[in-house]
C-alpha cells in the first residue's frame, strides 16, 4: 500500500512543486495520474521510490520510507520505476543483459537471475528478442524492455513516469497492454503518469494534478464526467465522454459515465 | 565513414575463439603483443603472421570483416612508414635530398613498425569480434581487479555504458548533421579553420544531449538499485575451462618462440 | 511554383542483405501556400520522403524539383533549395547550440551570408512569427521551457525565409495545451502565405489543421485527397492497421450498429451535429 500524507516538495530554486498532497493507493490498483507539463505529477512519482525526499509530510510504501537509510534500497526494489525517454534508461547493449542489471545489483545467484530475466521478458512479450541489441529496437519495444528490467527485481509497485509520451500510437498500445497485463494477471500495483486521456480512462482510479495539488481523485467515469472542471484545468477529455456530455446538453437522454466510443455507440442505438 | 569502425563490433559465432573465457583472451592478447614487440627480424614476423592467420581462420569470422578495421587507419600506417623512412639516422644512406635522407635501416624499421601496427590491430579486432561486449568488460574488470588496478569495476561499467551508447550517439550525430544542414550549415566547405568552426553547431548539441542522457541514465541506474560493484553478481559468471589453459599455452608458446628467435636461434639466417 | 516529386524510389543500403525499400514510385506535389498533412506510421517512408524535398537525400530513381530547380547531388542550386524548403525535424529543440536565443535563430541567415542589419531584422521577424517574447532574445536557449525551446528552433528555420515549411511531428511530447498552441501557430503561419507540410502519425492533430491529406503506407502513397474524403474511408484505413482518429472510430461504430451516420466527420462538433441529425430523423 502506498500512503502519501501532506506531501510538500520544493525545488532547489525555491519554487514549490508539490503543495500538500494526500493519497492512498491500495495493493493491486491501477492508478493514473493526469496533469499537464509542470503540474507536479513526475515530482510526485519520484517520491514513491525515494529518488526525491519530501520537504515535509510523509510517503510510505508498505511502511518503508525513503527517509530511513536502512529502508532506501528495499524501497527501490519494491517500487520499480520506468521513465519517459526510451533511449536513456537501458544500460547494457543487449536486451537480456539489460534486464539482468537490476537482479545483478540485488546480488542474486546466476540461476535465479536467469529465471527472473526469462520470466520478466516473457511477461512483456519480449522473450524472442532476448539476444537483440537494444539500439535496434523500436520505441515501444525499448520501453517494454525497461519494464522487464524493473519487473525482474520483483517489485510490488510499478511506477510509469510518462512512458508513452515519446512513442508512436503503436508503441503506446504495446506499453499500455504490457502494464495492464502485469496489473491484472500478476497483481502489480501500477501508478501510470500520463497526459493522454485515453490511457487514463483504462485505469481503476484517476488522480488529476494541477499546480502542485491533487485537484480530483476518483474512478475515470466520475472524473471524466466533470467536463467543465477538467476544461478549467486545461485538460482534454476522452472524445466519447465529451461527445456524450455535448449530446446530453442538447437534450439527448444518455446515461452518465460513458467513457469509450463503443459504449456511446451502444447507448445511442436504442434512441434511433 | 563512422560505420567502418570495427573495434568494438561483435561477430556472432561458436568457434573455439568465441567460446574462450574473455580473461584468457585478454591475457593471450597481452602475450601476443609482447611477442610482437620482441620481434626484430623479418622471420620473426613470419611466426606471428602465421599465428594470426591461423587465429582468423579458426575464428569463423570472414577475413574481409577481420581485416576491415585497417581501412580507417591507413593514413596512420602511411605516416608511420614515412616517418621511420626519414627519421632513422643509422644505416647506409640510400637516397639523400637536402637534410632528408633514407637509410636501409630506416626502410627496415618503417616496414617493421607498420607490420606491427597491422598485426596488433588485427589481433585486437579479433578479440572484440569474437567476444560479446558484456563478456569483454566482465573479463577486463576481473583482469584489472586481479592486477589491483584501482576503480576496476567503475572502468568496466564505463566501458559497458560506452558500448551501449556508441550506436545511439552515431545516430544522433547523423540526425544533427542533417538538421543543421537543413538550416544552412556546410560541413564540407572552406579551409581547416572554417571546417573546425562548422563543427560547433554539431558538437554543442551533441554534448548537451550526452549530458542529459548521462543524467537520465544515472537516475535510472539508481532506481534499479545500482550502488557500485560491491555485492553485485552476474547473469553469466566467468569460469575457466580446459580450453582456456590450452589457449594460454599456445600464446605462451608464440612468445617463447619469438624470445628464442631474438636471442638464440639463427637457423633462418 | 511547387515542390514536385515524380516517381521517386529510394532504398536504404541497396545491394546488401539489409536493403530496405523506403519509397516506391512516389509522386507528390506541394503548391506554394498550401497546407498539407502527411500521415503514416513509423517506418512508412514519411521521413525519407521529406528529406527528398530539400536535398538531404537524393532520389535513386525518379525526379524531385523545387520551383523548377532540380534536387540533385552536385546541383549549384542546392543552397537555394534548402533555403526555400525549411525542414523542422522531430524534437528540433535538441539542435539548439548558441549562447543566446537571438544568435541561434540568426544561424540560418548568417549561413546565407546576409549582413548584420538584415540578419537582425529577420531574427526579430521570426521571433514574432512564433510569438516569442522579445525579452527572451538575450536569454540562453537552454534556460527556456520545452515549448519555448521548440519555438526558438522553428524560428531558426523561419529566419531563412523559406517558402515551404516541412515539420516532422512538431507536437511530439507536448501536452494537450502545448499541442493546441502549436497547431494554432502553424495555421497562422500558413495564413501569412507559407506553404506547410505537416508530418505526423496522429491524424487527430492533422485533421484539425489541414485541408489536404496524404496517407503513406509501406513506401507508397495510399491516398492524396481532401481530408474529408480520406476520413470517409475510415474502415479501409483501420483494416490496414493505420491509426484512425477517435471521432472516425465513433462514426464507424455507429454505422456498424445500423445508424446512417456520415463518415466524413472531422471534429467533435461536427460529430455531435451529425448524431443529432440522425436521431431527429428517427
Amino acid at each position: 500500500m502506498i500512503e502519501i500524507r501532506d506531501l510538500h516538495y520544493c525545488y532547489e530554486n525555491g519554487t514549490e512543486a508539490i503543495k500538500g498532497a494526500d493519497l492512498t493507493v491500495p495493493d493491486g490498483e491501477f492508478l493514473a495520474i493526469l496533469g499537464h507539463n509542470g503540474s507536479g505529477k513526475s515530482t510526485l512519482a519520484r517520491h514513491l521510490n525515494g529518488l526525491l525526499l519530501p520537504a515535509s509530510g510523509e510517503v510510505l510504501v508498505d511502511g518503508l520510507s525513503g527517509r530511513r537509510p536502512e529502508d532506501a534500497w528495499r524501497l527501490r526494489q519494491r517500487v520499480g520505476m520506468v521513465f519517459q525517454n526510451p533511449d536513456n534508461q537501458l544500460i547494457a547493449a543487449s536486451v537480456e543483459e539489460d534486464t539482468a542489471f537490476g537482479p545483478e545489483n540485488l546480488g542474486l545467484a546466476p540461476e535465479l537471475i536467469r529465471r527472473r530475466v526469462d520470466e520478466a521478458l516473457a511477461g512483456v512479450g519480449m522473450a524472442e528478442f532476448k539476444d537483440k541489441a537494444v539500439h535496434l529496437l523500436s520505441g515501444g519495444q525499448k520501453q517494454r524492455v525497461a519494464i522487464a528490467g524493473v519487473m525482474a527485481m520483483r517489485p510490488k509497485v510499478l511506477v510509469l513516469d510518462e512512458p508513452t509520451a515519446m512513442l508512436d500510437p503503436r508503441g503506446r498500445r504495446e506499453v499500455m497492454a504490457a502494464a495492464l497485463r502485469l496489473n491484472r494477471d500478476e497483481g502489480i500495483t501500477v501508478v501510470h503518469i500520463t497526459h493522454i486521456m485515453e490511457e487514463a480512462a483504462l485505469a481503476d482510479r484517476v488522480a488529476v494534478m494541477a499546480a502542485g495539488r491533487l485537484a480530483m481523485v476518483g474512478p475515470p467515469r466520475e472524473i471524466f464526467h466533470q467536463i467543465k472542471a477538467l476544461r478549467d484545468l486545461r485538460l482534454d477529455v476522452p472524445l466519447a465522454a465529451e461527445m456524450a456530455w455535448r449530446l446530453r446538453e442538447r437534450g439527448v437522454p444518455l446515461p452518465e459515465g460513458i467513457l469509450t466510443s463503443a459504449e456511446l455507440a451502444v447507448a445511442l442505438c436504442p434512441l434511433y | 565513414m563512422l560505420k567502418d569502425i570495427t573495434v568494438g563490433q561483435y561477430y556472432p559465432g561458436q568457434s573455439f575463439l568465441h567460446r574462450l573465457d574473455p580473461r584468457a583472451k585478454i591475457i593471450g592478447l597481452a602475450l601476443y603483443m609482447t611477442a610482437l614487440f620482441l620481434v626484430r627480424r623479418l622471420a620473426g614476423f613470419g611466426y606471428v603472421a602465421v599465428f594470426t592467420v591461423l587465429l582468423i581462420a579458426s575464428s569463423g569470422v570472414p577475413p574481409k570483416v577481420a581485416l576491415k578495421g585497417i581501412k580507417p587507419i591507413w593514413p596512420l600506417l602511411a605516416f608511420t612508414l614515412v616517418l621511420n623512412f626519414f627519421l632513422t639516422p643509422a644505416g647506409e644512406v640510400l637516397w639523400r635530398w637536402g637534410a632528408l635522407k633514407v637509410t636501409d635501416a630506416g626502410i627496415t624499421r618503417g616496414i617493421f613498425m607498420t607490420l606491427r601496427l597491422v598485426l596488433l590491430l588485427n589481433a585486437t579486432a579479433l578479440l572484440t569480434l569474437t567476444t560479446t561486449p558484456i563478456r569483454l568488460t566482465d573479463g577486463l574488470e576481473r583482469v584489472m581487479g586481479r592486477l589491483r588496478v584501482p576503480m576496476a569495476h567503475e572502468l568496466a561499467m564505463m566501458m559497458t555504458i560506452a558500448l551501449r551508447f556508441i550506436p545511439t550517439l552515431i545516430e544522433e550525430t547523423e540526425r544533427l548533421m542533417k538538421a543543421q544542414t537543413a538550416r544552412g550549415a556546410d560541413f564540407e566547405r572552406g579551409g581547416l579553420i572554417a571546417r573546425a568552426k562548422s563543427l560547433i553547431p554539431l558538437l554543442v548539441p551533441l554534448f548537451v544531449g550526452a549530458l542529459r542522457r548521462a543524467d537520465d541514465l544515472a537516475t535510472a541506474m539508481e532506481a534499479r538499485c545500482y550502488r557500485g560493484g560491491e555485492g553485485r553478481t552476474r547473469l553469466r559468471p566467468l569460469r575457466y575451462q580446459a580450453r582456456d589453459g590450452a589457449a594460454l599455452l599456445l600464446a605462451g608458446g608464440l612468445l617463447a618462440l619469438t624470445v628464442a628467435d631474438r636471442y638464440w636461434l639463427r637457423w633462418l639466417n | 511554383m511547387p515542390i514536385v516529386l515524380e516517381n521517386v524510389s529510394y532504398t536504404y543500403q541497396p545491394g546488401t542483405p539489409f536493403a530496405a525499400a523506403a519509397l516506391r514510385e512516389v509522386s507528390l506535389t506541394v503548391k506554394s501556400g498550401e497546407l498539407v498533412g502527411l500521415i503514416g506510421h513509423t517506418g512508412s517512408g514519411k521521413s525519407t520522403l521529406i528529406q527528398h524535398c530539400n536535398g538531404l537525400l537524393f532520389p535513386q530513381a525518379g525526379r524531385v524539383t523545387v520551383d523548377g530547380l532540380p534536387v540533385a547531388p552536385k546541383s549549384k542550386d542546392l543552397r537555394e533549395i534548402r533555403r526555400k524548403v525549411g525542414l523542422v525535424f522531430q524534437y528540433p529543440e535538441q539542435q539548439l547550440f548558441e549562447e543566446t536565443v537571438e544568435l541561434d535563430i540568426a544561424f540560418g541567415p548568417k549561413s546565407l551570408g546576409l549582413g548584420e542589419a538584415e540578419t537582425r531584422r529577420r531574427t526579430r521577424w521570426a521571433m514574432g512569427m512564433v510569438e516569442l517574447d522579445e525579452k527572451l532574445a538575450g536569454a540562453s536557449p537552454f534556460s527556456l521551457s520545452g515549448g519555448e525551446k521548440r519555438r526558438v528552433a522553428i524560428a531558426g528555420v523561419l529566419a531563412s525565409r523559406p517558402k515551404y515549411l516541412i515539420l516532422d511531428e512538431p507536437c511530439a511530447g507536448l501536452d494537450p495545451q502545448g499541442r493546441e498552441e502549436m497547431l494554432r501557430q502553424l495555421r497562422r503561419l500558413n495564413e501569412k502565405g507559407l506553404a506547410i507540410l505537416l508530418v505526423s502519425h496522429s491524424m487527430d492533430d492533422v485533421a484539425r489543421l489541414v485541408r489536404r491529406l496524404v496517407v503513406i503506407h509501406q513506401g507508397r502513397i495510399l491516398y492524396d485527397d481532401p481530408v474529408r474524403q480520406v476520413f470517409a474511408r475510415a474502415a479501409e484505413m483501420a483494416e490496414l492497421g493505420l491509426d484512425v482518429p477517435e471521432v472516425m472510430k465513433l462514426m464507424l461504430l455507429l454505422r456498424e450498429k445500423g445508424l446512417p451516420a456520415r463518415q466524413d466527420i472531422l471534429t467533435a462538433e461536427e460529430g455531435q451535429e451529425e448524431i443529432l441529425r440522425v436521431l431527429s430523423h428517427a
